[in-house]
This record gives structure tokens, sequence and C-alpha cells, in this order.
């Protein structure tokens, strides 16, 4: 096994350069992706509800220390027939049903969110590994430190069908992808956010899609609470 | 609804604790955060050491035990008002961490150690 020798301007023109070209395709993604996705509005009037509901289930759950007056009048609170806080949620919800938009625009929609999504997260990388590609070629351009088979040759030196070599040596190509799918922890770190970020369920996108749910709750916390059979529980056999 | 606000964990004798969920969360995230730099750094270190081989792993295992160790001193005996377990801190992401490790070793031993 003979040991290479590299000419000390790959080590500034390859190396260097490319890991600075990857470091600025994040950082070009994560503005793209803060100009693309902005954040979702989030209506107050779904809050108000979800709050509404948080305390229905502790009532749903605890009623049964209230004495029945009180217990009645929170219930009523939820569910009057005209004046309760689900009630009127509901009518508003039907009423506004009628005058939101038909399906085939949600679905553009959808559509519109999938080209971005693609725009973000596919095609720059694939254009800098393109040009990595092209400006580079196949270069041997590092060595990794620690022993590895031979069967990671074919991982490691794309580009370079040299038989003999040993599999530490690295080729540019694949130094390229080494580089592109582990340094997101560090684009964390540098940038305060990742590319990622956007799908992960903290995201307000995700939450948004909570509140679409909150109109079954609605009608089925409602529902429970018509049904809930009041007993007070501190005094057995007193009724009050 | 309420669900996640809260994590509660039974003590040895019994007793419930209840733990702010976000809270947690935050702890996690500074401690994700510190494990990502040590990562990058002690990768940076072996790197420009010219660590070969196992002496760079177990360089990684050193510098995730000393950031541990650091991380318990820090915290001290009152590490149950921040962490629900103290192993996990150890464990958790310690792969995610070896892929920046191995990164920056190569990279800084490419730049250094190579031409």
């Amino acid at each position: 096994m003979t040991e290479l020798l590299l000419d000390s301007n790959i080590r500034i023109f390859v190396n260097f350069s490319m890991a600075l070209t990857i470091f600025l395709i994040r950082i070009l993604r994560v503005y793209m992706i803060k100009l693309f996705f902005q954040e979702e509005f989030i209506d107050l009037r779904n809050i108000q509800c979800i709050q509404a509901l948080q305390r229905a289930e502790a009532l749903l759950n605890n009623g049964h220390v209230l004495i029945r007056r009180s217990f009645i009048s929170r219930k009523l609170f939820f569910c009057h027939e005209s004046r309760g806080f689900f009630t009127i949620y509901e009518a508003k919800n039907t009423k506004n049903e009628e005058e939101s938009m038909s399906s085939f625009f949600k679905d553009l929609g959808a559509l519109a969110e999938y080209c971005r999504n693609n725009l973000v997260s596919v095609v720059p990388p694939i254009l800098a590994g393109t040009w990595v590609h092209f400006t580079f070629g196949d270069l041997i351009c590092t060595k990794i430190p620690f022993f590895i088979t031979q069967q990671f040759k074919a991982i490691l030196q794309a580009g370079v069908d040299v038989r003999d070599l040993d599999a530490y040596w690295v080729s540019s190509s694949s130094w390229y992808f080494i580089n592109h799918f582990s340094s997101s922890s560090i684009s964390r770190i540098f940038l305060g956010c990742d590319e990622n970020d956007h799908i992960e369920p903290s995201s307000p996108r995700a939450v948004a899609a909570l509140f679409k749910e909150t109109k079954e709750k609605v009608l089925s916390m409602r529902e429970n609470l018509e049904i809930y059979k009041h007993k007070w529980s501190l005094l057995n056999g007193f009724e009050d | 609804m309420a669900m996640g606000r809260v994590k509660t964990k039974l003590e040895k004798g019994g007793e419930m604790v209840a733990y702010s969920e976000s809270a947690l969360r935050n702890n996690a995230a500074i401690v994700e955060y510190c494990r990502t730099s040590m990562a990058a750094i002690s990768g940076g270190t072996a790197g420009l050491l010219g660590f070969t081989g196992f002496y760079g792993f177990g360089f990684y295992v050193f510098a995730v035990l000393g950031l541990w160790a650091l991380l318990m001193m820090q915290v001290g005996s009152q590490w149950k008002k921040y962490f629900i377990n103290r192993r996990t801190i150890l464990t958790n992401g310690f792969f995610g961490g070896l892929f920046t490790y191995i990164l920056f070793w190569t990279f800084i031993y490419g730049m250094v150690h190579v031409y």
C-alpha cells in the first residue's frame, strides 16, 4: 500500500471551498424557507375554543365535587340552548363553512405547498451537487482518519474507479454528500434553525392542523356534558 | 386537552413528582446545543492533534463523558429539579453527535495532516 501525495492546492481550492459553499447554501435555504413559509395566521376564536374545551373537560372530571347549582351554572355556560359557548361556536362554524372556498382551491393550495417544499429542500442540493461534480470532477480530496472496510469504497470514492486505492481516500463528490447529510446539526447551531424545522410537530403549521379537529371535539364535548349525570360526592347520600 | 403540559414521575417512596413539559423540553434543547458544540469542538481538536483510528473514537467517548461530568457539576445535587433522568443526558444523541464529530475530525485532519 503506497501513500498518496496530494497537491496542497486541493486543500484550499477544493476541500475548504466546498465546505464554505455547503455552509452558504444552508444559509440560503434557511432564508428561502423564511421567505416561502410564513407563519400561518391562527384564528383567535379557535384558541378561545381550545381553552373552553379544556375547561369543559376539567368540569367533566371534577364536577362531582361541585354542588348541583354550581355545576349547572357552569354547564349552562357551555351548553345553553341559545347563549351557550359551544352552541354559538357551532352556529358560527356552520355559517362560515357555507361561505368558505370550494375544495378545488384547497387542492390548489396543497399543490403549491408541495412545489414550494420541493423548491426549497430538493433543488439547491441537486444544483450544488452538480456544480461539485462538474467543477471538481473526480479528485481525491481527503482521507478518513480511521479504518474502514473495502465495502465502503463505492460510497466514499464515487467517480474514482481505481481498484488498488485504499478505502480511506475520499473523492470530492462523496465528500460533498457526506458534508451535506451530516451538517444539519451545525447549521442549527450557527443559524438557530434548520431547514427541517418547518415540518416538525412543534411548528405553528402542526398546531393549525390540530385546530381543524376542534369542531368534532366541540360536538362530542357538548354531548358529553348533556348526558353527564351530576352527583355530589362530598356528602354521600345527601341531596341538596 | 391538557395533555403534554405536565409530566409526572413516580418516586421510590411512592411520591408523585410533576415536571413542566415545556421547561423539560427547553432543558433538553440546551443540552442538545451543548452536545453539538462539544462534538464539533472535540472533532476539531482530534483532527488538529492527528488522532487516527481508535484513538479518535476514544477521544469522542472521553469528550462525551467530560461534557456529562461538567453538566452534572453545574446542576450539582439538585439535578432532579431540572431533569427526570440523569442517564438519558449521557446516552441521548450519542450517535447524532458522533456524526458531527466525524465530520469535523475528517475535515480538520484532512486540512492539516493529509497534504
